[in-house]
């Protein structure tokens, strides 16, 4: 083999180590990334479920109120039963929602002294995951004028 | 001597050879290196804008959560755009959390974040005024009720660990004349009961673009309203009046009209909280009637009464939001409104007197 093809074939060879390990370099680099995103993304998603789940409660149309003054963690039954219906009966209103609420499913829970169940927003997506947040909650009865105790139920779909 | 130059040529050849090579090989791997810094660039630039987006969403959940406070924010200094739809930056989808109200640029490393009730008379929602140190409001005239407006928005400084820093930046003049540029990237003249005409030439803002000066003017009794509101605009060396004025009702939507230097955003997001008052209403009304039939049923006739007429009262604040959700700022509903809450407010009053559960 004359001495230039010899040179040529060594500098070939060197490009190619060269770029072979730029190959390699660049799928560490993406698979580092990739695991980065999964954990940002996890966060990301953890973050917006407790968000709906605060929007929930800061809403007031749902919160107890005592002369236009909130009260924290309360719902008020008859404001739920309310918007629950609402809800259920118009589904451009459960659009208006859907700011709030994202793809979720909201379930608010009386614990006691009786067992009641009332399904405020449910909007599904196709996802395979879903993150559940259950929050307790005083649920007050303004007919009664009693504090029951009960659990909001927050599954978010990502 | 012949192979001599005939080997002397060979080996320039491949010298020459050798460069070309060098240069074409050097050349796709510069623009290889090239391509992905570009790459990375551009991703980190989306990166760096979707982290300010969900930032946004965060602390404007936040404080929506928690009313009454203004808290000042450290955040990227991305240039965010503020409409109707939401808080946008670069293109990235806009946040929309809930009701918002801010100038159509935020500028710099922090913002301000103000979250206060809205009540007709229970209430609707928290609004959310957002906006930059870095805007200058100046509140043109010594009248009580612009001493009043200056007294009721946020402090201008705010204690930070052992330093205060600026969260709004607010000042009183008493005239125009003394209106300075002091390098703040937007301008926001607040007159109450008069108009900005009159005061062109005076103000040494003129370097600062058409956009970046506005005016609005306040006519109203008090802050509480209801009131008008004028809104304008710096075209050159006048100010030009927004085509169509707006309005106020309770001092929550005129902190609002402050914040906001655009009218149509300011109707817009106006409207949205009429909407939301319809919703807000309707919940009411259907808890008022759970009320009132409860009372009947245990034979309670003095709650009874004050449930029906505030039924009444709902129920006509129920029309006159659904009205105003794409009428506002029309202000024969507001007044109507106005009158409605109060009386709403009273028969409250009167039900919490007899001992009965309040409607809100």
């Amino acid at each position: 083999m004359p001495r230039a093809q010899l040179k040529m074939a060594e500098t070939l060879g060197v490009i190619f180590v060269f770029l072979i390990l730029v190959i390699f370099g660049f799928m560490f680099y993406a698979k580092f990334q990739r695991a980065t995103f999964k954990t940002v993304l996890q966060e990301e998603q953890e973050k917006r479920s407790v968000e709906v789940a605060q929007r929930a409660f800061s809403l007031p149309e749902l919160q107890c109120a005592a002369n236009n003054i909130m009260i924290d963690n309360c719902i008020d039954i008859l404001k739920l039963e309310a918007l629950s219906r609402m809800l259920q009966a118009d589904s451009a209103l459960q659009l208006i929602y859907y700011d709030s609420f994202e793809s979720s499913r909201i379930v608010v829970k009386q614990l006691y002294p009786a067992r009641q169940e009332w399904k405020l927003y449910e909007r599904t997506t196709n996802s395979s995951g879903s993150l559940f947040t259950p929050l307790p909650v005083s649920l007050y009865d303004p007919v009664a004028k009693r504090y029951n105790m009960g659990v909001v139920e927050v599954t978010y779909y990502p | 001597m012949k192979r001599m130059r005939q080997f002397k040529r060979k080996g320039f050849v491949e010298i020459q050879f050798n460069w070309i090579f060098i240069l074409v090989i050097g050349g796709i791997i510069l623009t290889f290196f090239i391509t992905i810094a570009d790459k990375q660039k551009t991703v980190s630039e989306v990166k760096v804008s979707a982290k300010v987006r969900s930032d946004l969403k965060t602390i404007f959940t936040g404080a929506r959560a928690s009313t009454g406070t203004a808290s000042l924010v450290d955040i990227a200094d991305k240039d965010i755009t503020y409409s109707c739809e939401g808080f946008s930056v670069n293109d990235l989808n806009p946040v929309h959390e809930g009701i918002s109200f801010a100038p159509g640029s935020l500028q710099g490393f922090k913002i301000m974040v103000w979250s206060k009730d809205w009540s007709m008379p229970f209430r609707v929602g928290n609004i959310l005024m957002v906006t930059s140190p870095n805007v200058k409001y100046l509140i043109v005239g010594d009248s009580s009720l612009s001493r009043e407006l200056n007294r009721s928005l946020p402090p201008k400084f705010i204690a930070r660990g052992s330093s205060r820093q600026l969260l709004l930046n607010k000042e009183t003049v008493a005239d125009a004349n003394t209106i300075m540029n002091e390098g703040n990237y937007r301008i926001r003249l607040i007159f109450v009961n008069r108009n900005p005409l009159g005061t062109e030439g005076l103000l040494d803002i003129n370097t600062l673009e058409d956009t970046d000066v506005s005016a609005l003017s306040i006519m109203g009794n008090s802050l509480d309203g209801p009131g008008e509101l004028r809104f304008y605009q710096k075209r050159g060396q006048y100010w030009s009046t927004v085509p169509g004025s707006s309005n106020y009702l309770g001092r929550e939507s005129l902190f609002a009209a402050v914040m906001a230097d655009d009218y149509k955003s300011y109707n817009c997001n106006m409207q949205n909280l009429f909407q939301r008052m319809e919703t807000v209403s309707e919940v009411y009304t259907q808890k008022a009637g759970k009320l009132q039939q409860a009372a009947q049923a245990a034979g309670d006739t003095a709650c009874a009464t004050q449930y029906a007429l505030s039924l009444d009262a709902l129920q006509s604040i129920k029309q006159h939001a659904t009205s105003l959700a794409t009428s506002f700022p029309e202000q024969a509903a507001l007044i109507q409104l106005h009158q409605k809450a109060q009386e709403l407010r009273s028969r409250n009053e009167q039900a919490q007197r007899l001992s009965c559960s309040e409607v809100y």
